[in-house]
């Protein structure tokens, strides 16, 4: 290879290994909890239904930088969703859709979840079961959105769902931060080891 | 020899002058680094806010701290590169190849500019993505408008800089003025602003968007958001005339530059 373009390709090289570390250092620095905003609640879930929770900071608009932490336990398996839209938006295509008395409640019956989620296939941010009676997670959204969470009930049984969670503030989600990293760390070393191979050669000559 | 070759060579010396290892790197990690650390998208609570009106004001809160060590790449390139050429006489050795004094002057320009320009939007943009690649990836546009808008300002003090570095023939005095340009274009802003404010007209703001069309196109977006009862509510079509300007203004400079180095400059 020319030697111009070796230094050339090297150079970006070492440039995308010199930005790989920062990423690196970034994915490093955990999320910083936002003070006075932990919120909990407890739900009583009738057989093959759901509840749509309403705690006042998850009514808040979520950006890049600000996610959430929530821990859901229940005495059934209990399936979590997370919407990617308000509530609002949820209660209006419900009243839209079905009767009065399935819209004006909090819970309703799970076909009604089940209709909603087939119209609107690209809603679910997240998804979860509680497996072992729990689940947790940490969510840090890619845009800037409203979110709902939903706790269904697809058992036979009553389910009893206790949630607690907390805002969080973000420098970079940790793993949005790691996965470029991973690309550009070994793309710049392959990129920078001609150049280096000859700088180290030229530095040998020299001494 | 081809003509492209001696283009090449000064291009290839000036850019390994400017650029020496481990100087980029460095760059791109504080580039990459500020532009997150620096970042505060707060605020919004649960407003309605369009996805327009936030990625612009992302990129804002993105390009703060990076935007400033951005300048200063540019002051220190153009002063320590041009400008101890030709306060230590290596010019003549640069006169000396078979290539017109404009192409000379370009290939400085573009390692002074166009490779610290190039690493500036490559973090900057790949940070956004990172951050939010939702809402950068629908809006290009919005993207492109708020880089070009932003980057007047800093390309607009370099070419100052750099005629100024000719006509004085010396870089430490041009660049103590360019960062004084700096330090007065942040101040003008929110002078301007008060100003205007203070008169209940927007002329103060337009005036200065002339040099400074950043913020036009802050209006621009400030009113989509919150409506036309800002100060200021200037359409797309007014804001992209006052980066026209903006960048005509620099282009001016640019052309006494290679004026003056073409046909004044005497070695």
């Amino acid at each position: 290879m020319n030697r111009r373009w070796s230094t050339f390709m090297g150079r970006a090289g070492t440039i995308l290994m010199a930005a790989g570390i920062a990423l690196v250092m970034l994915s490093l620095i955990p999320a910083r909890t936002e003070e006075n905003t932990d919120f909990e609640g407890t739900t009583l879930l009738q057989p093959k239904t759901f509840s749509v929770e309403s705690s006042f900071f998850l009514s808040f608009m979520f950006d890049p930088q600000r996610g959430f932490y929530v821990s859901v336990q229940a005495n059934r398996s209990v399936t979590v969703y997370l919407l990617n839209m308000g509530k609002e938006y949820v209660y209006e295509w419900i009243t839209d859709h079905f009767s009065e008395n399935q819209s004006s409640s909090s819970t309703a019956n799970l076909t009604v979840l089940e209709s909603f989620l087939s119209n609107n296939p690209n809603s679910v941010a997240w998804q979860g079961n509680t497996i072992d009676g729990k689940v947790e997670f940490q969510y840090a959204p890619t845009k800037l959105m409203n979110v709902t969470l939903i706790f269904s009930n697809p058992s036979i049984e009553t389910a009893k769902v206790k949630y607690n969670g907390k805002l969080l503030h973000f420098i970079v989600p940790s793993e949005r931060a790691l996965n470029p990293a991973k690309f550009a760390l070994p793309l710049g070393f392959v990129l920078a080891i001609p150049w280096l191979n000859s700088a180290r050669k030229r530095t040998r000559v020299g001494t | 020899m081809a003509r492209g070759k001696p283009f090449l060579e000064i291009l290839a010396s000036s850019l390994h002058g400017d650029y020496k290892f481990p100087i980029p790197e460095f760059l791109a990690f504080l580039f990459l680094l500020s532009s997150f650390v620096f970042a505060s998208f707060g605020g919004f609570g649960s407003t309605g806010v369009t996805e327009e009106y936030f990625v612009f004001f992302m990129i804002n809160s993105l390009m703060g701290l990076p935007l400033f060590i951005l300048v200063m790449l540019l002051l220190r390139n153009i002063t320590s590169g041009i400008g101890n050429d030709l306060e230590k006489g290596t010019i003549q050795t640069i006169f000396a190849y078979p290539l017109r004094r404009h192409s000379i002057l370009t290939a400085k320009i573009c390692s002074a500019f166009a490779a610290a320009v190039i690493l500036f939007l490559g973090t900057q943009i790949s940070a956004l993505y990172i951050l939010a690649p939702d809402m950068v990836a629908p809006n290009p546009s919005v993207v492109l408008l708020a880089y070009v808008a932003k980057l007047s300002a800093a390309i607009f003090i370099g070419s100052m800089t750099l005629l100024l570095t000719l006509i004085l023939r010396r870089g430490s005095l041009a660049i103590v003025i360019g960062i004084l340009f700096f330090f007065l274009f942040s101040i003008m802003t929110s002078l301007v602003s008060f100003l205007a404010q203070a008169i209940s007209s927007p002329l103060p703001l337009q005036l200065y968007s002339l040099i400074d069309p950043s913020l036009a196109i802050d209006f621009y977006y400030s009113s989509l958001q919150f409506g036309v009862h800002t100060l200021w509510a200037p359409s797309l079509s007014e804001a992209l005339l006052y980066m026209g300007a903006g960048y005509g203004l620099t282009a001016s400079i640019l052309f006494l530059s290679y004026f003056y180095f073409c046909r004044r400059l005497n070695v």
